[in-house]
């Protein structure tokens, strides 16, 4: 039995708050990634007070649940007299734990640097900074496109986790219509569809860049 | 703090805790085989296998977990498919992240200048020795940390089994959470139990990590 | 090296966690309600008929309804602050906001927040489908058969002391699976993977009416009846007893009962003292 009447009904909210899903998932993803190239840069740099600072960061976001930081972010921020906007605050949570993911995902990709290319920009006289900043993380970044773009699936779908610190995107929207509506699958399915074709749209742009990294290196 | 009002709770915590640990353990080894089968089909000679390869792994990226764990336990039955809770759960868990492994697996592959394999045919290599010899110590050191970063997803996602009323860590702890109205002590601790167990995987994967790696120069 | 990183972040997660405790300085949240004319409540309205959301959007049900009516008496207005209930209760006892509704009243919850008096009295119920091993909503009669009901709440708590009790008498306990909605234990009924719903019988009735298409039926009443009330941070006894007279002019004026026969179709006598269990 589907409702069509409440599957249009619904179509307009959900809208709106699939708007809320793709600025939490943009804001948090550029967050994580920022935090995740400051973490991969620290732990790679062979300052060792750097390095352990990045490990801890990476171990604690990784080794705790989401949820558990939401809370501190959300309701410890005020706490500093940091006035706590839930988006806001949602998009750091959810920013810095992506981020430990990204650290990872670039340490990889970093090391996967032919390391003759190195050498040779010493050589030359490039500062350790240029090094990292013109060859190693830009080369990183390429290299790792495709799991990058994998994480910001993960971060899309971490979303809907922010609806426990008050910020109403899709699926909490969704929730909200069902337990009026005391049925499932007329929200359930635009949701489900939701997601799938913003996940897409993350995919297709990241082989896009992708496409055109190749041919600029190329 | 009043940390007294956790301890009557404590061994029904740990009973949940033994139940995530059971579960991560069957998802993981049946995810890593759903991931390499996927790699290599995703590498067939034949196109529909690899086209549907792709679309599944695009609509597993694009779905959210719950909602794949909703469709195998709630609308499955409808279709003769009827899986017990904890089957159900491993089953989505397996469907979810098998993609995403495999997608770690494709990258490290990719990575491995394809140079080095005509370089090691030119010399006269067979097949078997290039994927032994050259492409396999490579793409372990290189798929060992976004694989670890997945598993440690995984053990997480764990999790969202309480939804299917699995009785594990999660659920457990939201039980507690209601019935103690203490939920700073509650998941402070759950925190720290997570965050050991999860650093101990990662301190041996990492040792894992610099085994594969050793053959490279330092950096 | 281990040793050393697990007290630190041991320490940093104690630390965020006393931070989020930690409750604003001595003044009661009375003071800053009338001083930014508005009072915040954090609600999950996803429990119809107690609160849920209309077409556009808005929070509406019995407790929004009692909630605006107890503002202005108070002369502030409402702010919802919608989120979902796991986020609640942390919330609360941080002091994020000031008040919530529509929890179940318990001596082990007591301890930690405290309530207004009663604005509803919870009955649980039995729903099976129409064709049923269900003879009775006895438990007696369902020991041994599979129950859904939703996690973490009252009707949980209660079914697992009816299962002690069972089993001090030496019968099977009913086995119990915990869903996150209504919904979920719905389906799960449908599906035959349950035998029964217990929940409150309001909730139960509401599902009744909107899920025709299937054969539901109620099997009858299980358990006492449990006062439901507004919780508040325990820092703020001055805004639970304004909350408490705002209700008492509710119930003197008649608009409590008008409200319970719009919203449930009876009224309840509420008692306004010692309504916490022992």
């Amino acid at each position: 039995m589907f409702d069509t009447e409440l599957f249009l009904e619904s179509v307009p909210t959900l809208a709106d708050a699939a708007l809320v899903t793709i600025r939490l998932t943009v804001v948090s993803g550029a967050l994580g990634l920022l935090a995740g190239a400051l973490s991969a840069a620290a732990q790679l740099s062979g300052v060792t007070a750097l390095r352990i600072l990045s490990r801890i960061y990476v171990s604690l976001m990784r080794g705790t649940p989401l949820f558990v930081q939401l809370l501190v972010v959300s309701f410890g921020l005020p706490m500093l007299g940091v006035s706590a906007d839930p988006f806001l605050a949602a998009a750091l949570a959810i920013g810095l734990n992506s981020g430990a993911y990204v650290t990872e995902i670039l340490r990889a990709g970093v090391l996967a640097v032919p390391a003759g290319q190195i050498e040779a920009a010493a050589a030359v006289g490039l500062s350790p900074v240029r090094i990292w900043t013109r060859i190693l993380l830009p080369q990183a970044f390429a290299i790792s496109l495709p799991a990058l773009a994998a994480e910001l699936t993960i971060v899309l779908k971490s979303t809907p986790l922010a609806s426990v610190v008050a910020v109403t995107e899709m699926t909490y929207s969704g929730v909200l219509i069902q337990s009026r509506a005391f049925s499932a699958i007329e929200v359930f399915v635009p949701i489900a569809v939701g997601y799938i074709l913003i996940a897409q749209a993350i995919l297709r742009g990241a082989r896009h860049l992708e496409g055109r990294l190749a041919r600029a290196r190329a | 703090m009043d940390w007294t009002v956790l301890l009557p709770h404590i061994p029904r915590l740990m009973d949940g805790l033994l139940i995530t640990l059971w579960v991560t353990v069957l998802g993981t080894l049946a995810s890593v085989a759903g991931a390499l089968l996927l790699a290599g089909a995703a590498a067939s000679p034949f196109g529909p296998v690899r086209g549907i390869v792709r679309v599944y792994t695009e609509i597993i990226l694009g779905l959210p977990i719950l909602v794949l764990l909703y469709l195998i336990y709630f609308v499955a039955p409808d279709l003769g498919l009827r899986l017990d809770e904890i089957s159900a759960g491993v089953l989505t868990l397996t469907l979810y992240y098998s993609p995403y492994m495999a997608e770690a697996i494709r990258g490290a592959v990719g990575s491995i200048p394809p140079g080095q394999i005509d370089a090691a045919r030119m010399v006269g290599m067979p097949g078997l020795s290039i994927a032994r010899r050259i492409v396999a110590p490579q793409v372990l050191g290189l798929v060992i940390p976004p694989l670890t970063g997945l598993m440690i997803g995984l053990a997480k996602d764990t999790a969202i089994l309480s939804v299917i009323s699995v009785q594990e860590f999660a659920y457990r702890t939201k039980q507690v959470v209601s019935r103690t109205y203490a939920p700073f002590e509650v998941w402070t601790f759950v925190a720290v139990v997570y965050w050991m167990l999860l650093s101990a995987f990662e301190t041996l994967m990492r040792g894992a990590e610099g085994r594969a790696l050793r053959f490279r120069e330092s950096r | 090296m281990l040793n050393r990183r697990f007290m630190l972040s041991s320490l940093a997660a104690v630390l965020a966690a006393g931070l989020a405790t930690a409750t604003p300085a001595a003044a009661d949240a009375l003071d800053d309600i009338k001083a930014r004319g508005s009072i915040i409540v954090a609600i999950d309205p996803t429990f119809p008929p107690f609160e849920f959301t209309d077409a556009a959007g808005k929070v509406v049900g019995y407790d929004p309804e009692l909630i605006e009516a107890v503002a202005a008496g108070m002369g502030v207005k409402v702010e919802y602050k919608v989120m979902a209930f796991s986020g609640i209760i942390p919330g609360l006892i941080a002091g994020a906001f000031d008040m919530t509704p529509t929890l179940n009243v318990t001596a082990e919850r007591a301890a930690k927040i405290d309530y207004a008096i009663p604005t509803a009295a919870s009955v649980n119920a039995v729903l099976t489908l129409k064709e049923t091993a269900v003879k009775s909503s006895a438990i007696e009669d369902l020991a041994g058969l599979k129950c859904a009901v939703k996690a973490t709440t009252q009707p949980e708590q209660m079914m697992t002391t009816l299962n002690d009790e069972l089993e001090a008498k030496g019968a099977k306990p009913v086995e119990l699976l915990g869903f996150e909605t209504i919904e979920q234990t719905i389906a799960a009924l449908a599906d035959k993977r349950v035998d029964c719903v217990v929940d409150d019988k309001s909730v139960l009735v509401e599902a009744i009416n909107k899920r025709a298409d299937l054969p539901l039926a109620l099997a009858g009443e299980i358990g006492g009846s449990q006062p439901i009330a507004w919780g508040v941070n325990k820092a703020n006894p001055k805004l639970t007893a304004a909350l408490s007279d705002g209700l008492k002019a509710l119930k003197a004026s008649g608009k409590m009962a008008e409200l319970q026969t719009k919203y449930f179709g009876y009224t309840t006598d509420l008692p306004e003292t010692d309504f916490v269990p022992k």
